[in-house]
């Protein structure tokens, strides 16, 4: 540990990489909330893989990776809120449909970019440890958009997980809510694309609240507990893999899976708790 | 004065028929139940009530004005069985949530808020179990919190579907004594396919078969729960296929 802390102080690369499991660990715990108190897992899933084609494009273009995979979060996100307004008995075919093509297109192209085929597994499996600065300021920017948003609509998201009929009734407009929750979620994978890659972002964004979500009692707990969750995960998965010389991605993931595995064997036997 | 009026109300789901040309009134502080078998159209006449489905012809009037423009003044109350199962929620803020309307954008509750939530739970008699999570309730307990949801703001016309269809008897006649109480200040209308209920509690009656109501009972009044009234109603379901 002692290594660990002296690194910490001399090589700027493992303090960016704290920062931006903090700001990664924020991100899920508001965002993962919803997605499983929502359970769309399958959604976030989809926008998540989806997203490689924008990148891929985006490179390929000779555009910024981030502004590909931000726009095709996006694109996806009003995508998937309209099937799911019109034709909801279509939903699950359109994300199976969207989640092969995105990445099938994002590979496509990164191999067509002379120089980017290394930049595929970054992508994939993410590089918290080469984050530079000037990325952490963007995830800050985009962490403050999803806290202000979840801010704001806290009760609406609320009342439409809980029970989307009587919220309709009530005047809230349901699918514009669902767009929105889904454009944070997209939000989210963006941010957490650079951390654990795009194959393991569903990971983050719905263990450390699905762990919380065994003891808490009501969603703003689940939403601190899953902050904290995330940040123990990322930051163990960071101390892992410079003590180790593992990749940090999978070794946060790891860290979130043990912790909810443990999480659910305490539920089975203990209780939900105060 | 009507509460709600349906005028030659047609609708279909995509191409099957589920109405055709339905035209009823509900007056003020009327108790009515839609009864009819599953799939007969009786949740679809809520939920054009509601406003969530806009129908094919003719026009539904709900407290003046068209469906779903009046939200804030109808409280509705769904089949608790239907719920997220292990949502971490209150009791208490269930309740709330009936307070929430589209510019509801802070994430706290105000004090208002909890007043008339302590207010309607204690209507309910449920004030004692606030503090618990919905999904800890017996059925009973969630039905009478889904109806403290609806009341929290103040409704003019209650709309409840199948609210006894997951509760035992005793329940049934307790839930059924607090709708008899509640509607001296408000209209009821109430979706059903347990014609015994019917019989027992409501004053006048529609039955929805698939694409039609087949009939309407007479209205009744105190002291005509005899064996002629149940012969007629029992008319009802036979024509309703119940």
């Amino acid at each position: 540990m002692g290594g660990f802390t002296t690194a910490l102080t001399q090589y700027p690369f493992l303090q960016n990489a704290l920062v931006a499991g903090l700001l990664a660990a924020v991100a899920c715990g508001l965002a993962g909330t919803f997605v499983v108190l929502r359970k769309i897992s399958f959604v976030t899933g989809g926008i998540s893989h989806a997203v490689l084609g924008g990148v891929g494009l985006a490179v390929f273009l000779g555009y910024s990776p981030f502004a590909g995979a931000l726009a095709c979060a996006l694109l996806f996100t009003v995508v998937l809120g309209l099937v799911n307004k019109r034709a909801r008995q279509h939903e699950d075919t359109l994300i199976g449909a969207l989640w092969a093509i995105g990445m099938s297109v994002g590979i496509l192209f990164l191999y067509l970019t002379p120089g980017h085929q290394a930049d595929l597994m970054s992508y994939l499996f993410g590089s918290i440890l080469m984050v530079p600065r000037e990325s952490l300021y963007r995830l800050a920017a985009l962490d403050a958009v999803v806290f202000v948003i979840v801010f704001i609509l806290f009760r609406q998201f609320i009342a439409v997980s809980f029970d989307e009929e009587h919220a309709r009734v009530r005047g809230l407009p349901g699918t514009r809510l669902y767009i929105v929750l889904l454009g944070v979620v997209a939000l989210t994978v963006v941010v957490l694309m650079q951390v654990v890659g795009l194959i393991l972002v569903i990971a983050l964004l719905t263990l450390p609240a699905a762990t919380a979500a065994l003891f808490s009692r009501s969603p703003a707990a689940i939403i601190g507990w899953a902050t904290l969750i995330g940040i123990v995960s990322t930051f163990a998965g960071i101390y892992g893999s410079f003590v180790l010389d593992i990749p940090a991605g999978p070794a946060m993931v790891l860290v979130a899976g043990v912790l909810y595995l443990a999480g659910l064997a305490l539920r089975t036997f203990g209780g939900r708790g105060a | 004065m009507s509460v709600v009026v349906f005028d030659k109300v047609s609708f279909a789901y995509e191409a099957w028929p589920v109405l055709e040309e339905v035209s009823f009134a509900i007056d003020e502080r009327e108790f009515f139940a839609i009864i009819g078998p599953n799939g007969g159209g009786k949740t679809t006449i809520l939920k054009l009530i509601l406003g969530l489905l806009r129908p094919r012809q003719g026009t539904v009037t709900v407290l003046g004005a068209s469906a779903g423009k009046q939200a804030g003044r109808i409280g509705y109350v769904p089949q608790s069985a239907r719920m997220e199962k292990d949502f971490p929620i209150t009791v208490a803020e269930t309740v709330m949530l009936g307070r929430l309307g589209p510019r509801s954008f802070t994430p706290f509750f105000s004090e208002r808020d909890r007043a008339a939530a302590c207010e309607a739970m204690a209507a309910v008699d449920i004030l004692p179990l606030k503090d618990r999570l919905f999904d800890e309730l017996s059925g009973g307990q969630k039905q009478r919190t889904l109806i403290a949801r609806s009341l929290v703001s103040e409704p003019a016309l209650l709309l409840l579907d199948e609210p006894v269809s997951s509760v035992d008897s005793a329940v049934e006649r307790d839930i059924y004594a607090l709708l008899q109480e509640l509607n001296k200040k408000m209209a009821i209308v109430i979706v059903s396919h347990d014609l015994g209920f019917v019989s027992s509690y409501v004053r006048r009656v529609a039955c929805v078969n698939r694409h039609l109501v087949v009939e309407e009972a007479s209205a009744m009044t105190q002291g005509t729960i005899d064996g002629q009234y149940h012969s007629h109603m029992h008319m009802v379901g036979h024509h309703c296929g119940l």
